[in-house]
């Protein structure tokens, strides 16, 4: 069974496509990556699988039921939406308390997700007196309220120190070997790579990848790049390279071969074995964060140029259109 | 609806409330009922306001003459923390987890409008009890003979209950303003504004404005009945003022998109 079904889901404000016909499928138990750089509508997808924002088209299910009618999954659902929002003047435990009370909740509830969270003997403190961390880690507790079969976490780790980093990692790890479904929304790669195994990445609203996070490794590419002790070498060794069946090309005076890593010494004994010494030898792989950065642009500025260019280029296109239309209309 | 007033209920269980709101509803009530005493009989006093002669003090419910005075600030504390707990909920980022709890958004409202209606009934009960204390300390202070007090209890109750009545519509105004505003300052500036310029230029401009305006619906409603608007009609056009008021928060919470 799917947690999360979306199909054309849309959502604009204005003249800002926010996300743009997301086919989203997320299916039941493990932790899933939901993948994308700042604005890249994220947040927005997630506000309308909680009912917090109404799509502009398309539509989706959650647990079995549309996002029209957020009330009869919301039960099941526990979600952190960007930050930890509570009322500062009151103490943790009352915060837990007016949200269970809220869910129709026992207070045995609250001290349960206090315990699960590593809050327990801190929960009377007032919020206010709280570091980012523990509020972060109380705002996972309030998700965890409804024993939710599915946890919908945007940015878990935004703010902890590398400790709580790891602490909160392991935690959504446990969680998801308890059976529930995850759907933890981060621009941090390296925590996606390790709590995650399925991942879904989108750019400007669009799904770009949707799948395990192992297929997503597999795209990375690799080479490895060569250069003999003596200059005048490098044809032959990018002909002793063919000849043994390697696709070689040439860049920079280097001989550069696109295989994994691991060929790296065998490269070297056909080089040994041609009487060429190297003189570089340097194997590159591109990690996960490559990928996702080829896949979705270099930076936030990048994605903002690209959109605005996109957005210029449809313009212009709009225009030509307009006046080609115009011109037929006046020649007709 | 009844898990949303609990939750409501426990969120509003915070010193700040209680000591600030409730407090100030009392403190505002004692302080008047001194000022009643102080100022009695004296004429200069500001356009509306009201001071008792030394007469209406004496007279059979004269122990609550000086709350009436004040009617109007415990309306505008009550304006201000219906507005505070509204717009705290935006400010603070917590209606993304509320609405996310409870989709069906009309109870969170209704709910909120409930507990801090409780609230209110709280304050205005502290607010009558500082003032009866307040004109027990205060009559013998200013000579003012007691003698003729009578019917203390069913005297009380029935101001408690103007009171809290007018306080509850004033409240449900600045809940208003804060939806729609998300902030518990520009509605509190509203209110005083409109309490104090506002609906002054109003009646300056329509004298007949003041048998239905709010401030004056409000002030009828607190004192038992003015000249200008019966009781009765206080209470019907009170009671309109809230409905439409509670009507139109339920509309924007409902139709709002949360994107904050």
């Amino acid at each position: 069974m799917e947690a999360i079904v979306t199909s054309g889901l849309t959502k604009r404000f204005g003249d800002l496509l926010a996300v743009d016909g997301l086919d989203l499928l997320v299916s039941s138990g493990g932790v899933v990556g939901f993948v994308g750089p700042n604005g890249s509508g994220k947040s927005t997808t997630i506000r309308m699988l909680l009912g917090l924002l109404s799509p502009t088209s398309g539509g989706g299910e959650v647990l079995g039921s549309s996002i029209a009618h957020p009330s009869r999954y919301a039960h099941r659902v526990g979600a952190l939406i960007e930050s930890p929002s509570f009322v500062p003047s009151l103490s943790a435990r009352a915060n837990l308390l007016s949200l269970a009370a809220l869910r129709g909740l026992q207070v045995a509830r609250v001290d349960a997700v206090v315990e699960t969270v590593g809050l327990a003997g801190r929960d009377r403190d007032l919020v206010s007196t709280y570091s980012l961390g523990m509020k972060q880690r109380l705002a996972i507790a309030a998700a965890l309220l409804p024993d939710p079969e599915l946890l919908i976490l945007d940015e878990p780790t935004n703010g902890l120190d590398p400790a709580g980093i790891v602490e909160v990692r392991n935690l959504l790890i446990e969680l998801g070997r308890q059976g529930r479904t995850l759907l933890v929304s981060s621009h941090l790669l390296s925590e996606i790579e390790a709590a995650c195994e399925q991942v879904v990445i989108i750019r400007f609203g669009e799904m770009l990848f949707s799948g395990p996070l192992s297929e997503l490794k597999a795209r990375s590419s690799a080479h490895i790049e060569l250069a003999p002790e003596h200059e005048q070498d490098t044809t032959r060794l990018a002909e002793l390279l063919v000849d043994r069946g390697y696709a070689v090309r040439r860049a920079s005076g280097d001989v550069v071969v696109e295989v994994a890593v691991s060929v790296a010494p065998e490269l070297n004994r056909i080089a040994a074995s041609g009487g060429i010494t190297l003189r570089k030898l340097s194997a590159h792989e591109e990690t996960l964060e490559d990928t996702f950065l080829q896949m979705t642009g270099a930076t936030d500025g990048g994605n903002a140029l690209v959109r605005s260019r996109q957005r210029a280029g449809r313009r212009a296109l709009f225009a030509s259109r307009k006046s080609s239309t115009g011109k037929g209309a006046a020649d007709a | 609806m009844l898990r949303v007033l609990r939750s409501e209920l426990i969120r509003l269980n915070r010193p700040s409330f209680l000591a600030g709101g409730i407090g100030g509803m009392a403190v505002f009530g004692a302080i008047s009922t001194f000022i009643g005493f102080a100022a009695a009989g004296k004429t200069g006093a500001g356009p509306g306001a009201y001071i008792p002669s030394e007469a209406a003090l004496a007279a059979p419910d004269g122990y609550v003459a000086g709350l009436m005075l004040a009617a109007n600030l415990i309306g505008i504390v009550a304006l201000s923390f219906w507005a505070i707990a509204t717009a705290s909920d935006y400010s603070t980022g917590l209606i993304r987890l509320l609405a996310q709890a409870e989709p069906r958004r009309w109870r969170l409202i209704v709910g909120k409008a409930l507990a801090l209606a409780l609230f209110t009934l709280a304050g205005t009960l502290a607010a009558t009890v500082a003032a009866y204390g307040a004109a027990l300390a205060c009559a013998p202070a200013f000579d003012v003979s007691t003698a003729a007090w009578a019917e203390v209890l069913p005297t009380l109750l029935e101001s408690f209950r103007n009171l809290a009545l007018s306080a509850t519509v004033w409240g449900t105004l600045g809940m208003l303003i804060a939806l729609l505003a998300r902030s518990s300052g520009v509605a509190t500036a509203i209110g005083i504004g409109y309490l104090v310029v506002f609906e002054n230029m109003i009646v300056a401009v329509a004298s007949d404005a003041s048998d239905w305006l709010l401030g004056a619906t409000l002030t009828s409603l607190a004192a038992g009945g003015t000249p200008a608007i019966a009781f009765e009609s206080a209470l019907q056009l009170g009671a309109a003022y809230f409905a439409g008021g509670i009507l139109i928060a339920v509309a924007v919470m409902h139709f709002r998109e949360i994107t904050y």
